[in-house]
Order: structure tokens, then sequence, then C-alpha cells
């Protein structure tokens, strides 16, 4: 062999140990650092707790992921570490887990591992926030190596949606307490954190899908909102989110986003004068939601007639509530008077001052709205705590009559997880006592597709008609992002916001 | 003096251990933290294991026994919000309230003293009114509103300075500011009207018969009989400087106790509103101890009483 031989063959053989590295080494190429100014951290960091926003914008998706997700468009269910799933019966689901995907400890994403993740979440004794979503008893078992049986103890023909909510921790988790060291599968894990201060998020090495292209994410905790738009002003943060109007408008680099969340009044219905259907609409027609929502709450909502936003199936297209008219209302008023209703009584507007920002002022606005029309109102301001006993059955039931400021979201696609605890007899948030209404949610539950969409507008149209919520304002924030970055805002950005979705820019 | 720090010492500790009680029984009358901790619609079996796991479904008599056995071996419990040991919540934040708190407390008296001073050498001179008009403002402009301001004009603006946090020394400027802002304007007046009424005694006008200079007048003689009323305040102050920087941990995310606090209010959490007060009630008793002995360094007939 000749030296020019051996040289080429050396050269030929290192050329091709390049390529057999390249080819081996992970779609990896995470660069740069980005730093998130946000209001509030989180209140834990258990997988099984990111159900609050606070939990789920760091955890889910980031850190952790479930079965299932869904778009944040259009709130179809899409497959994440789950690939397919057939309903076997009507009690019983199987779930085939994705091949290839590690925790960040290295640990096998197996059926073994996603039946200790949902069973862990529906412990009761762990106490874990997404087991809320679960009141029709689920569990989980091992069918064979890589198929999960999901079975639900009352048909749920929505279990693919419901269980989007439940992010899957390592096996190595403790089964019977919560974690603050949290191992999921995401495409990120946790670096670092400092209570009160920050939390770090580094790249993971390992995951399963396309590398996220930030390599490390900075969390910092600003309550104050301007601080939060003043940090991206002066290139201290990257993304600040829930930003005031004042400091979004005119700034290139804001995003308007939905929070899926819909103010709304719930008139104490079983006490007079608020029994009466033509009180209750006159409380409706009494309120201006336009000056409500681009006055007094700086457009950070819109008016509604609706309790749910259009990403879920109990929507009811081009749906028109009733319209601001303080004669309508002092007519409606004056006609049930006349029929020996006691529209003179007191009725407490019941505020609770963190339900968002700028609540105790729109609180007044409704109580003079509710007085020029002709009610006797006095208000009262309370916090979360406080609030709780006007709120909740049963101490709710006992309550004087009384106008509940309350506040609701659903991302899920699906007014199962909003009609039932708002308008049924036994939802613990409802003052309705409607048999018949009962039956029809019961009806709509266990039906699917269209059928099951039809039947949860008649319901809307139903409760709509009877007042039995008065919606008010589907509330909007706004994000501010720096030169820097790439991100565009969607329905979930609230709840959820996912840092394989933030680039940097070239 | 030393019975005196004694008889101070129990009476202050007798004072703390009330104050814990009241706020424990107030604390708990204000309901349950699961209403808080859990999502609206939880259910009444969540709520009912939630206060099962955190000792809310005791008797309040138990609970309270309970919390006195710990307090003796200075458990105060697992922080609901934080989720680690309260004490460990509340004692990671006193350094940094304390280190600000003193450095604040520092520059208002090197503020305060001189133009006080200045102010009470003059009076109703041009510096005297100047004087006057600064110390008003600083103590009638509202320290949140300041803090934005400062936000906004030093860091959104001119870029000088960081909007908050504590990255480095440059983001302590604008919190200890703020802190310094009421205690400037008020010590300012208190040192004015205190160095007056000094300045006009006879020993003064005698001293100053003879000649004396006015630095020496003021800053050897006037000034340390004037210093009771100085000191009052300012201890007073710097009280309020350790347990209260409530604007400054919000505004700038500085960790301070008094955020701590505030938000173990709001969240019911109990168990750090309990060590929080502990806490602040320790650091208040040394902070009136050190002001005691400062009396007494500089007033030798408190010394001898």
């Amino acid at each position: 062999m000749t030296k020019l031989g051996k040289r080429r063959i050396v050269w030929t053989l290192l050329g091709a140990q390049a390529a057999l590295a390249m080819a081996m080494a992970p779609a990896f190429a995470a660069e740069g650092s980005i730093t998130l100014a946000l209001p509030s951290e989180p209140t834990s960091l258990d997988a099984c707790d990111d159900s609050t926003n606070a939990n789920a914008r760091v955890l889910r998706g980031n850190i952790v992921e479930g079965l299932t997700r869904l778009d944040p468009q259009t709130g179809v269910v899409q497959p994440l570490l789950a690939t397919e799933w057939t309903r076997a019966d009507d009690n019983n689901w199987l779930f085939t887990i994705r091949p290839g995907v590690t925790f960040h400890d290295g640990a096998p994403l197996d059926a073994e591992a996603v039946v200790f993740g949902i069973n862990r979440s529906m412990n009761p004794d762990l106490v874990c926030q997404t087991l809320s979503l679960f009141a029709n008893k689920t569990t989980a078992s091992v069918e064979s190596e890589m198929v999960v049986r999901i079975t639900t103890e009352t048909p749920d023909p929505i279990l693919p949606a419901r269980i989007a909510y439940i992010d899957l921790p390592s096996p190595a988790t403790p089964a019977n307490a919560k974690t603050d060291t949290p191992i999921g599968t995401g495409p990120y894990q946790l670096g670092s954190r400092e209570i009160g201060q920050s939390i770090v998020l580094n790249a993971y090495a390992g995951y399963w899908g396309d590398a996220p292209a930030i390599a490390t994410a900075t969390y910092l905790w600003r309550s104050e909102p301007t601080i939060r738009a003043s940090m991206v002003k002066t290139g201290e943060a990257d993304i600040a989110i829930d930003i005031p109007f004042h400091e979004a408008e005119g700034a290139p680099n804001a995003q308007e986003y939905s929070t899926n969340s819909v103010f709304f009044l719930r008139p104490m219905l079983r006490k007079p004068p608020l029994d009466d259907v033509r009180v209750r609409q006159a409380v409706a027609a009494a309120i201006d939601k336009v000056t409500l929502t681009e006055v007094l709450m700086e457009r950070s909502g819109k008016p509604t007639d609706q309790l749910v936003t259009p990403l879920i199936n109990g929507n009811v297209p081009d749906f028109a509530g009733v319209p601001y008219d303080v004669e309508k209302a002092k007519a409606l008023l004056a006609e049930a008077k006349a029929d020996g209703v006691p529209v003179e009584t007191p009725i407490a507007l019941i505020a609770r001052t963190d339900l968002f920002s700028g609540s105790t002022e729109i609180a007044q606005a409704l109580q003079q709205m509710l007085q020029q029309a002709g009610f006797t109102v006095t208000l009262e301001a309370v916090d979360s705590v406080a609030w709780s006993p006007w709120a909740r059955k049963p101490d709710s039931l006992t309550q004087p009559v009384n106008l509940l400021m309350s506040a609701h979201d659903n991302i899920s696609g699906d007014a199962s997880l909003s009609f039932p605890n708002n308008f049924g007899s036994g939802g613990r948030l409802s003052m309705a006592d409607d048999a018949d209404l009962d039956a029809r949610l019961a009806a709509a539950a266990v039906l699917s597709g269209d059928a099951r969409t039809a039947a949860y507008r008649d319901i809307a149209r139903e409760a709509y008609a009877e007042h039995i919520v008065i919606p008010v304002a589907e509330l909007q924030s706004r994000l501010l992002l720096s030169d820097r970055v790439n991100y565009q805002s969607n329905g979930f950005t609230d709840i959820e916001l996912h840092l394989s979705e933030v680039t940097l820019r070239q | 003096m030393l019975k005196f720090l004694s008889l101070r010492l129990t009476t202050s500790l007798i004072a703390l251990a009330g104050v814990m009680v009241i706020v424990f029984f107030l604390a708990r009358l204000t309901g349950s933290p699961a209403t808080l901790y859990l999502p609206a619609d939880a259910s009444v079996e969540m709520m009912e294991a939630f206060n099962r796991q955190f000792g809310y479904d005791q008797p309040i008599p138990q609970q309270f026994a309970q919390f006195v056995g710990n307090v003796f071996r200075l458990d105060f419990g697992q922080s609901l919000y934080q989720q680690r040991p309260a004490a460990v919540a509340v004692l990671s934040a006193m350094p940094q309230t304390i280190l600000l708190a003193a450095v604040a407390m520092a520059l208002t008296l090197l503020a305060a003293i001189p133009l006080g001073t200045v102010a009470a050498l003059h009076p109703h001179s041009v510096q005297d009114r100047l004087i006057t008009l600064f110390s008003l403002l600083t103590a009638s402009i509202p320290d949140f509103w300041f803090a934005l301001v400062g936000v906004l004009v030093l860091s959104v603006n001119l870029g000088l300075l960081p909007t908050s946090g504590q990255a480095s020394l440059l983001s302590w400027i604008l919190p200890v500011a703020t802190l310094m802002l009421h205690p400037v304007g008020v010590l300012t007046q208190v040192v004015r009207g205190a160095m007056l009424e000094t300045l006009n005694a006879g020993y003064v006008q005698n001293a100053r018969a003879r000649g004396y200079s006015w630095k020496r007048l003021a800053f050897r003689h006037a000034l340390r009989n004037a210093a009771l009323p100085i000191i009052t305040v300012a201890g007073d102050r710097a009280g309020g400087m350790v347990n209260g920087a409530v604007i400054v941990s919000a505004v700038f995310a500085w960790p301070g106790i008094g955020q701590v606090l505030v938000d173990a209010v709001y969240n019911r959490d109990f168990a750090v509103i309990q060590a929080g007060v502990f806490v602040v009630g320790i650091a208040v008793i040394l902070l009136n101890f050190l002001v005691d002995l400062i009396y007494a360094a500089a007033d030798p007939r408190i010394r001898i009483s």
C-alpha cells in the first residue's frame, strides 16, 4: 500500500467516524438563555398540582408532560406521551405509550411508569389539585408493557381530553408525598430554585421530541406589572406576561391573548328577590358591559354573554344575551314588584378583591349600575378565603341573598368541566336546583361528538335564559417580548407557556 | 441599669407571648387555608383530606397546645405556601432585610442630622426654607409612586439602574432611596426642632457669647443634648424598616420580612405568620434594647437612674 493510499484510508476513516458521530449525536442544538418575568411563583412544583396557572406555567409542557395534549386553537385532543388510544368499552380506555421516551433521571417511560403517575394523582390522601377534575373515579392499570388501561367508574367519553391534565412524574417520585424536585419527560429539566426569587430550567438533552431552541430559561417573580413590563423594556427580561394595557399600548412586541377566563355574577337564586327570573333579567339588563370592559378594565376584558369561550363545545355561536337597557331593567323590577316580589330587599354584592386586577373598582361600578336600575345593593369586599363560604356549598346555601362575583376558566374544550359545577343542583358552586337541567346534564355527559356539543349548547341556552349565571366579560391579557425572542401567544398562554415554542431571533 | 434592662426584657417577652397567642387565634378565625389552596370546585372529601393532612381538623385548643409545645423547640411547622420549614422561610428573609434597613438608616442619619442642624442654625433663612420644603416633600411623597417613577426614569428612560432584583450593587440604590424617603423627611424636621430648642438654651447662648465656633456649638454641645428625641424617632423608623418594607419587597422583588408576612397573611400560611411574628418581635425587642443603651450613652442621667 502506498503512502498516499494510507493517508487516504486514514482520512476516509476519520470522515466516516465524524459522519457516524454526527448521525449518532442527539438532535440537540439548544443555545442561549432567556429570562421570563412572571407575576407569581409556583405554590407547588409537584406534577399533580399543576392545574393552577402559577404552577402550570413553569411545569406543564416544560418539565412534565401528559399522555395527551389539547390544541390551543381548537381544543382538539392530540397525542403526546401516548401515540394512540381506543375506547375498549364504556368505562375502559387503552392508551399506547410512545416508545423511546425517558424521564430526566433516565427511567424509561413504560406502562408501569404511566400507571404510577396516574394513580398517584388520584390518591385522595395526597390532595392533588388535579384531582378535582376527576369527580368520576379513575384508575389506571398495566395492560401490557407499553399499553395502559384507564378505567372510570361511570362512562367518560372525554377521558382522552381530561387525561391531558395528568402530567406524569418519574417513578422515582415519592408515591405518598409531594415533591419539590419534579422529574418529568419534558424538554426542560429543573436546574435550580431560589424560593421567592427564581427558578432555572435547562434544556434536556435526551428529549424525545424536537430539541428546544433555548438552552436555559430563568423565571423571575415580579408581582408589580409595571416592573415586569419595565424589565422587558430595559432588556432584563425577554418575556413578561400579564401586562397592563397602558404598558403594552403601542409596543411593537406586545401581544394580546385570551385567558379563557370569564368574569360573571352568580345570583343567589334560592332567595327573594333573586328567585324571580324577571329580577335576574333586570340585573343583566342593568349592567353596561361595554363601559365596564373598555373604560374600567382598560380593555383587559371583552363583553360576553356566555360562561365559556369559543374554545369550549358548550359555547353557542352568535348567542346574544340581554342587552344593556336601564329602562327595561326598571320595568322588569316594577313588574316583579307588582306581583309581590320584595325587590327592595338589600342584595349583597360579594366582591372578591383578588379576582382580577381592579375587581374592587368594577364591583363599585356594578353597585352603581344596579342602584341606578332600582336595586338596593350593599358591597362586601372579601378575599379568597372569606369568599369561599359565599361561593361553595353547603355554606353558600345559608347566606343572605347576594350576587357573587366569580370567574371561571376552562381550556379542556369540553363543557363538562364547566356546566355541571355551575348549573347543576349538585355543583359546589351552583345555586340552581332544577331536576330537568340535572337530567340533561347527566345525559350530555355520556354523549360524544356532535350530539354532545348540541346537548351542551341547549343546556347553555336554558341556563342563560334562566340567568343562573350572568356573564360579564371574557378576560384578556397581554404579554411583552424583547427584541431577542420570537413567541406567538395562543389560547393556552395564560396557563401553559411552553419554552419549546420560544426561539431566539437571528 | 442592669435591673432596668432585665425588667424591660421580662415585660417585652410577656408582651411577645401575648401577641403570639392573639395572632394564633386571630389567624385561625379567618378560616381554613383549604379554600385557598384547593380549586374552587374541590370536593368536600378533598377539603377534609387537606385539613386532615395539615392538622386543621383538630379542635383549636388541641392545635394551640401542639403549637405551644413546638414553639419551645423553635419549631413553627411547615410553610404551606413555601413548602419548607416556616422558621427557615422567615429567617432566610431576615439578613437582607436587616442589611437593607441598616444601610438605609445609616444614610438617613447621615443626611438628616446635617440638614436639620443647618436649618436650625439659620432659622427662617433661605437654607432653612429649602431644607424644610425638601423634608416635607420627602415625608409626603407616596413611596409606592416614588419607587415606580424611579424605575421609569432611572431604569427605563435613562438606563442607569436595574429595575429590580439584586444582581449588582446598583440594584441597591432605588430600594435604599425608597426606604429612606419618609424617614429622611421626618428626621430632618425632628433634628431641626430639637436643635432649635437646644440652641436657644442658656448654656448654648453662654457658649456663643464666649466665642465658640458654630461647628463646635452645634455638633459638640447642642447635638448631644438634642439627641434623645432624634434617637426615639430613629429607633421607631428603624423598627418600621425592619418589619414594614413591603413596598420595597413588592416593587423591587427584595426578599424582605415584611413581604413574607403580608404574603403569609394573604395565603393563610399560619406557620409563617407565627414564625414571622416571633422573629420580628425578637428583632423589635433587641432594637429597643439598643435604643435604651444609646439613650444611656447619650444622657448620663438615664445611666444613673
